[in-house]
């Protein structure tokens, strides 16, 4: 059993649909077991799915994506998603010691 | 005229007095006027300087005279000042008193009449002299005010341009583009044709003065468009600007602002979204665009936000306090910004 399960937060369909496809082109063994649309139904995901990693968005109606991060307190790993290359500054103010670094959706390549 | 009364123009002023003084005394002994070079510039620096003094203490009593008042203080100040001024001159010269008056009353008025007579033509002088440098310190604070404006507008300019292609707002749109690739061509395309319709208007317009509502509506239908497709159900909007306002004139980037701040801080927080209404409409001597949105409502973000804030400093500047931009409650709930402009 070490298959890895994911969930993916992003309140824009469009860029959750985006990210699954990209995620499967690099990632193919990765299962996608959840998408939520806001930060509250992240959560939920998190404590129903037990997932191994949540790709959240930052900027999420209901929780922010590190509210959210705070709230499940490292019960996985978190992948902070944006589209935009700049503005780290709210994420590097502060040590993400359970996290791995934050990278933009335009940072996917094919290995 | 104001005058100001500083050690600098002290001294400048009692310098050329004594200047002026002097060379009225070589006149004077020229024409074999008075008793000799040396007892005529006694008299004549007495006599000037002492006016001198007097309109200066004068204008130090009466800050800001007005032509009257002038004529008044000169009239009163010079011929006391050159009576004042013979009598100093007379004890200075050790010619005693009884000499000038009543013995010989004939030289106390030639020395008065002397002393206006030049008084006035000096300060004549320094009157122009005070005009002129007032005149140009007027015209360099002027060209100071007008340079500062122009700073201003061209500050304003770029931070128009720099919050119309926001980074997030340009990389979320080309994500979703890339992702309808994959999925719906033909929306893609569609929304690729409202960011290019939206970035070209936002880069055209900010460098011009004027556009017209109707412009304005298409560039905010555009961003809404674009808005709509990234967060589907939970952006509803209308706009309802009728036909007859499209020609209304003004000044760009005041609509898209409040259109932007009611997506961000109305619908964006929200999880269930919400609606964006624009309406136009016109009351006797202004026109009222309402940007109205059922979000989060009026908080502290939306108040003190940049983008209100940057609307109400154009306002400001563009039409003199004449214009204003309005925050309500929205019923049953979210913010209504009303932006409100005169008619031409």
């Amino acid at each position: 059993m070490n298959e890895i399960r994911a969930i993916i937060a992003d309140d824009e369909a469009l860029l959750r649909h985006f990210l699954r496809a990209r995620l499967s082109e690099v990632w193919p063994e990765l299962i996608i077991s959840g998408e939520a649309q806001n930060g509250k139904e992240a959560l939920a995901l998190i404590e129903r799915h037990h997932p191994h990693i949540a790709f959240l968005d930052i900027r999420m109606p209901g929780l922010t994506g590190m509210e959210v991060a705070d709230k499940i307190a490292g019960a996985c790993r978190v992948v902070f998603v944006t589209v935009t290359p700049t503005r780290w500054r709210p994420l590097t103010r502060r040590r993400w010691t359970t996290f791995s670094n934050p990278f933009p959706m335009s940072g996917f390549k094919r290995r | 005229m104001e005058f100001r009364l500083d050690k600098k123009r002290l001294l400048t002023s009692l310098t050329l007095t004594g200047l002026f003084n002097t060379i009225i005394a070589l006149f004077l002994t020229h024409l074999g006027f008075g008793g000799g070079f040396i007892i005529n510039l006694i008299f004549s620096q007495c006599v000037g300087l002492c006016i001198c003094l007097f309109i200066l203490v004068g204008h130090l009593l009466v800050k800001r005279p007005s032509l009257a008042g002038h004529a008044i203080l000169l009239v009163i100040a010079m011929p006391t000042g050159a009576a004042a001024g013979a009598f100093i001159g007379a004890w200075i010269a050790d010619i005693s008193f009884s000499e000038i008056l009543p013995g010989r009353p004939a030289l106390f008025i030639q020395i008065l009449f002397v002393g206006v007579l030049f008084g006035t033509m000096i300060t004549y002088f320094f009157f122009s002299r005070e005009k002129i440098s007032q005149t140009e310190t007027q015209l360099q604070e002027e060209q100071i005010r007008g340079l500062t404006l122009e700073k201003q507008t061209l500050e304003t300019h770029l931070k128009l341009l720099q919050a119309q292609i926001e980074p997030h707002f340009l990389f979320n749109t080309l994500s979703n583009i890339l992702s309808l690739l994959d999925t719906d061509p033909g929306r893609g395309k569609t929304m690729l044709v409202d960011l290019t319709r939206y970035l070209r208007s936002s880069l055209s317009r900010t460098r011009e003065r004027t556009t017209t509502l109707g412009e304005e509506m298409d560039l905010v239908r555009a961003y809404l468009q674009i808005h709509k497709v990234r967060m589907g159900e939970r952006l509803r909007y209308a706009i309802e600007v009728p036909e007859t306002f499209r020609n209304v004139s003004l000044p760009p980037m005041l609509v898209q602002p409040l259109v932007e701040n009611a997506v961000k801080h109305g619908i964006e927080p929200g999880i269930e979204g919400g609606e964006i209404l624009i309406r136009a409409e016109e009351s006797a001597d202004r026109y009222r665009v309402v940007v109205a949105d059922t979000g989060a409502g009026l908080s502290d973000e939306s108040s003190g936000g940049v983008g209100l804030a940057n609307v109400r400093e154009r306002l400001k500047a563009l039409f003199d306090g004449k214009a204003r931009l309005v925050l309500e409650e929205n019923e049953p709930s979210g913010l209504k910004a009303i932006l409100e402009i005169p008619h031409e």
